[in-house]
């Protein structure tokens, strides 16, 4: 995994969480700028040549959500919250606002990490990806399916799926946002009878989203629609 | 204002009004007029049983008939009053005050008559009489006089012979001498007498006449005791009846019939000597006179203080037992003989008299009825005037419109009742017979006093006339019903204490009294109808009817407010249905409205329960702030521990030190997962961030199960499932119901034995799908079934192993949240956990499928 070089913005009034995120992103080779609240933030935003943003939303002088909006004005840099605030609520709030991704409190480094790779790639390198405007490949937020090719790619990188798993997540993506329950999976991807196969799917639907989550505890991409079935989620 | 009386309003000028009024107030007066003139001359015409139909006989008219009734009755009365009292020289030696009666009742009837030597003598235009007196020759006749009398002897005694043949018979006769003259055998007189047409003759209390005018006495009706009670009866010639005379005076000669009673002479049916007659005759007394004047006995009456005023009349004074000696007679009119018969050529004029007159009153009849008719349609005209002005607002600021309506009313009463009172004075009940006299009346003090009333009848009809105008001029739809005057009381009385304590009564209060009051007025009612109807208390009918009227609006009251009550108990339905709803409820309710108490009462309830909520919101609202901010100020420090340690981890560090971390790494991760869960439990029991739809919960169950599918292989224990349900349908919240199943099947795996087999069962029964989850426990159950879903229980308590002591606490709270139940049994080792949820009903389900696909 080739990293890139970036200068990132991290924005939090605990002094200690700023300084534990600018080593473990500096280990990753990331050059960091720090700010310890929303008018800091705008000021080092102004002096520095910033590639990301990291920001807190529960800040003095200026919380994170203004912060956010302030910077949409002008800027097109990946932002991430980090928060405590872990309700639903809060996530779409923040999304709505302008943020990239959410990441909450207590995080796990190894996600942050993988997190901020994903959104500097996503910008950096396939900000102008949108050239390959290929009809067969389907986009949904890093994901990229391209059908003829029977290729998929995870925010740039390339992900190795079984026959199986591609025809699922092909499925799902062709149809995104709709609830698929096990048996329609089943039936449309082995095309057999379907007959207590909640297991069979349910596997293959782990082994798919291992290998495009950062969290497949906490799917962005594919999910489980308890009692109903499952689904991608459609582009924001 | 409205376009369209505007448009019409044209038609209602004012000079057209006023001559409309004009024309209304004597159309009005003249149809009454009309009317006294109709009635003035059909009681000529009609008679007492042709119910009102003028007869178009001559013969049958009242008219007739009253005059020989007249005739027959004053020569009835002349035989027994004047004749019977005169000795042979027809020189009056009776008792004054019969003989002052018998004048004041030839007077007060205005019979003609004359003053002559030989007695009274009456005078007739119309018939041909006879009277004659012979004393009774086979009676004893004494007359109880005292020094009032004016003979000079007390007792008149009367010889009489074996053979009756010298008995004196007294006349008097308008008749010519050669028909009748002294000397004449009495057989002689009558069968002279019964030469003439249409006669009517009485011998004794016979009567006889000759066929041609027996229709002059058909339907004479006279008074029979009924039952006890007089009744006017008509009978018909000659069936049973004979219409006989009989007279009663006192003991002092003096006669008794004037005690409140107009009628000189009575008929009975049966004569005098009878059983029926002699009953008839005491009970007519009876009713007659006053009954405190005197009581029967078998043959006589007693009297008790009456005595003479001077003025010919005999007022009762004292006390009846006082005076044992006054006693009352029945007179005798045997020796009695009355012949009558119209005049010659007198029934020819009044035939052609009678004709004329039909045809007057025919006349009358019309013109009263077209004017009528012309009044009715004038006083229309008015009301429509006064009601389209009264829409265009107009007419409102002459000066009587800016009299309250109640004067008017009161003046229209006054009028009314003055005009009923005065001619109440005059002996009659009607403005009509009032106005009838004053066509007959002659002195100038009459005409004056009659001429008077005729004026307030006019003022009268004005103002009932100019009432109907202001009424309807005065936008009746707005205030006609409740006039300023008495809404200025009816507020006067509103504002008051006592309207206040009592309408603040609730509904049901009022409904109790209101129901008293009917039954009272019920009882008030019945009770005076029943005492109206006993015979003894008729005098005191004008009481009763008041009571009758009381009570009747007492009803009329009730009920109407309870009409009332039944439109606003529909609006306390509506009031509760909003309250049950937690509607706004916009309608008003008026301050005397029966349901104001118990309307203001939802209305504390209402805020009472919005309060209680509010407050409810609020404390919850609180209380999820509160963990929130715990929370972010626990996750704040746990976020810079596990950052520091995990860069700790990529510093180089000797083995024991890594090991160090590798504990801190791991407890910090735990100590996370804790502060997730007490936050997402709390959310979840205060019903906050559940997000309820539609899923099937065999499926659901399926996803977990699957989801668990690693943990139980690796756990190395047999899992046996048992679901007999294709689906369940349910209401819940998906992620939530996961995590109750997701926590059962870990905790299972956790804590049951190694190598047992743990059972999980989905099943129906009745409308709820259970699920349950069975297994042997590692360790000795120590705990209550009630423990363990408390929070940071465990089973064992020494919290060594991975859990964070919340998974039954959580699955308990989010099952609750999504309106199921949960429960734990324990038997021996053996830990038994079953959640239960409610299956959607089918109609439900069918929309919402509809909705997905």
């Amino acid at each position: 995994m080739e990293n890139l070089s970036a200068n990132i913005l991290v924005v939090d009034d605990d002094r200690d969480i700023v300084a534990a995120i600018a080593k473990l992103l500096e280990l990753e080779g990331y050059s960091v700028v720090k700010a310890y609240d929303g008018i800091d933030a705008l000021e080092k935003l102004a002096e520095n040549e910033i590639q990301l943003i990291l920001i807190d939303v529960m800040m003095p002088r200026m919380d994170g959500l203004s912060a956010i909006m302030k910077i949409r004005d002008k800027r097109n840099i990946p932002i991430i919250v980090l928060s405590a605030k872990s309700e639903d609520t809060d996530k779409i709030l923040g999304l709505s606002m302008g943020a990239d991704d959410y990441i909450t409190k207590p995080y796990n480094p190894m996600e942050l990490t993988a997190r901020v790779k994903s959104s500097l790639r996503r910008y950096m390198q396939l900000g102008d990806i949108g050239s390959i405007n290929k009809t067969d490949v389907i986009k949904i937020g890093g994901l990229a399916l391209d059908k003829s090719a029977k290729e998929l790619t995870v925010d740039g990188e390339p992900v190795r799926l079984t026959a199986t798993e591609l025809k699922i997540l092909e499925l799902l993506m062709e149809n995104a946002g709709r609830v698929f329950s096990a048996e329609e999976i089943y039936r449309l991807v082995w095309n057999e009878d379907a007959y207590a196969v909640e297991n069979t799917v349910m596997v293959h639907i782990r082994h798919i989203r291992e290998k495009i989550e950062i969290d497949p505890k906490e799917p962005r991409y594919l999910k489980v629609v308890w009692g109903i079935g499952y689904k991608i989620e459609k582009n924001k | 204002m409205d376009t369209r009386s505007k448009k019409i309003s044209k038609y209602f000028k004012k000079p057209a009004r006023v001559t409309a009024f004009v024309l209304a107030c004597i159309m009005t007066g003249s149809t009454l007029f009309g009317f006294v003139m109709m009635k003035n001359k059909s009681m000529m015409l009609r008679s007492d049983d042709s119910y009102g139909m003028i007869e178009t006989s001559y013969l049958a008219s009242e008219n007739f008939r009253s005059k020989i009734r007249d005739m027959y009755e004053q020569l009835c009365i002349l035989g027994v009053c004047e004749l019977s009292q005169c000795d042979d020289d027809m020189k009056y030696i009776g008792n004054k005050y019969l003989q002052s009666d018998f004048l004041y009742y030839m007077d007060f009837n205005n019979y003609k008559y004359k003053k002559t030597d030989s007695g009274v003598v009456p005078v007739s235009d119309m018939f041909d009489y006879y009277v004659a007196y012979r004393r009774p020759d086979n009676a004893e006749y004494e007359l109880v006089t005292d020094e009032e009398t004016t003979a000079d002897e007390t007792t008149v005694q009367q010889d009489i012979s074996a053979d009756g043949t010298d008995s004196k018979m007294l006349y008097v006769t308008n008749l010519p001498d050669d028909v009748i003259h002294e000397g004449m055998s009495e057989d002689d007189i009558i069968s002279n007498l019964k030469n003439s047409k249409n006669y009517i003759l009485r011998q004794n209390d016979v009567l006889s006449s000759d066929m041609t005018s027996s229709g002059m006495m058909l339907y004479y009706s006279y008074n029979s005791v009924d039952n006890g009670r007089l009744t006017n009866v008509g009978e018909s010639y000659p069936n049973n009846f004979l219409p006989m005379g009989g007279w009663y005076y006192d003991n002092y000669g003096r006669y008794v019939y004037n005690f409140g009673n107009s009628e000189p002479i009575k008929f009975f049916a049966y004569p005098d000597n009878t059983e029926e007659g002699h009953r008839a005759r005491w009970e007519w007394i009876e009713n007659t006179v006053p009954e405190d004047v005197f009581w029967a006995e078998e043959q006589y009456r007693k009297f008790s203080d009456w005595w003479d005023a001077g003025d010919g009349y005999i007022t009762y004074t004292g006390d009846i037992t006082m005076q044992s000696d006054y006693e009352a007679f029945s007179g005798d009119t045997s020796g009695l003989t009355v012949f009558i018969a119209p005049k010659e050529g007198v029934l020819e004029n009044y035939g052609k008299e009678y004709a004329a007159m039909v045809e007057q009153y025919n006349v009358t009849k019309t013109v009263t009825i077209l004017l009528a008719i012309l009044s009715g349609l004038m006083l229309l005209y008015i009301i429509a005037a006064a009601a389209v002005c009264g829409l265009c607002h107009e007419g409102e600021n002459k000066w009587y419109d800016r009299i309250p309506l109640e004067v008017y009313c009161i003046a229209l009463d006054a009028a009314s009742l003055l005009t009923v009172v005065y001619s109440r004075n005059k002996g009659n009940s009607e403005i009509t017979t009032m106005l009838l006299e004053l066509t007959n009346s002659r002195t100038p003090g009459m005409i004056a006093s009659y001429l008077c009333s005729i004026c307030l009848a006019t003022v009268m009809i004005a103002v009932c006339i100019h009432v109907i105008n202001v009424i309807f001029s005065r936008r009746i739809l707005r205030s006609m019903f409740i006039p300023k005057l008495t809404a200025a009381a009816l507020n006067k009385y509103h504002s008051t204490e006592f309207y206040k304590v009592i309408n603040a009564q609730s509904m049901g209060t009022k409904l109790k009294w209101r129901t008293i009051t009917l039954i009272l007025t019920a009882v008030i009612a019945v009770f005076a109808m029943t005492l109206l109807y006993l015979e003894d208390l008729w005098s005191y009918e004008g009481l009763f009817i008041l009571l009758l009227i009381f009570s009747g609006m007492l009803f009329v009251y009730t009920q109407v407010r309870n009409l009332f009550l039944a439109k606003d108990l529909s609006k306390l339905d509506r009031r509760i249905e909003a309250l049950r709803h937690d509607k706004p409820f916009n309608e008003t309710v008026s301050e005397g409205s029966d349901i104001k108490a118990d309307i203001d009462m939802l209305d504390n309830i209402s805020d009472t329960v919005r309060e209680a909520v509010d407050d409810q919101i609020k404390s919850e609202r609180m209380k999820i702030e509160l963990v929130a901010n715990v929370s972010h100020d626990l996750k704040t420090p746990l976020t810079s521990i596990i950052s520091y340690i995990d860069l700790l981890k990529k510093t180089g560090l000797d083995d024991e030190a890594k090991a160090y971390v590798e504990i801190l790494d791991k407890k910090s991760q735990k100590l996370k997962g804790i502060v997730a869960d007490v936050f997402s439990l709390a959310k979840a029991t205060s019903g906050i961030d559940v997000n309820m739809e539609k899923l099937d919960l065999v499926r659901l169950f399926n996803q977990s199960l699957a989801d668990a599918d690693d943990k139980i292989r690796a756990s190395g224990k047999t899992v046996k499932v048992n679901v007999t349900e294709q689906t369940a349908p349910i209401f819940g919240d998906g992620n939530k119901l996961y995590r109750v199943f997701q926590n059962i099947i870990d905790n299972a795996l956790k804590y049951s034995m190694d190598g047992s087999r743990i059972f999980l069962e989905l099943k129906r029964v009745g409308d709820r799908i259970i699920f349950i989850s069975k297994n042997i426990s590692s360790y000795p159950i120590e705990f209550t079934a009630d423990e363990i879903t408390e929070r940071f229980v465990r089973g064992d308590k020494s919290r060594t192993d991975g859990g964070s002591g919340l998974g039954l606490s959580i699955v308990k709270g989010f099952t609750e949240a999504c309106g199921g139940r949960f429960r734990i049994e324990l038997d021996g080792d053996m830990f038994k956990a079953m959640v239960s949820m409610p299956i959607a009903a089918e109609n439900e389900i069918k929309t919402e499928e509809k909705d997905n696909i």
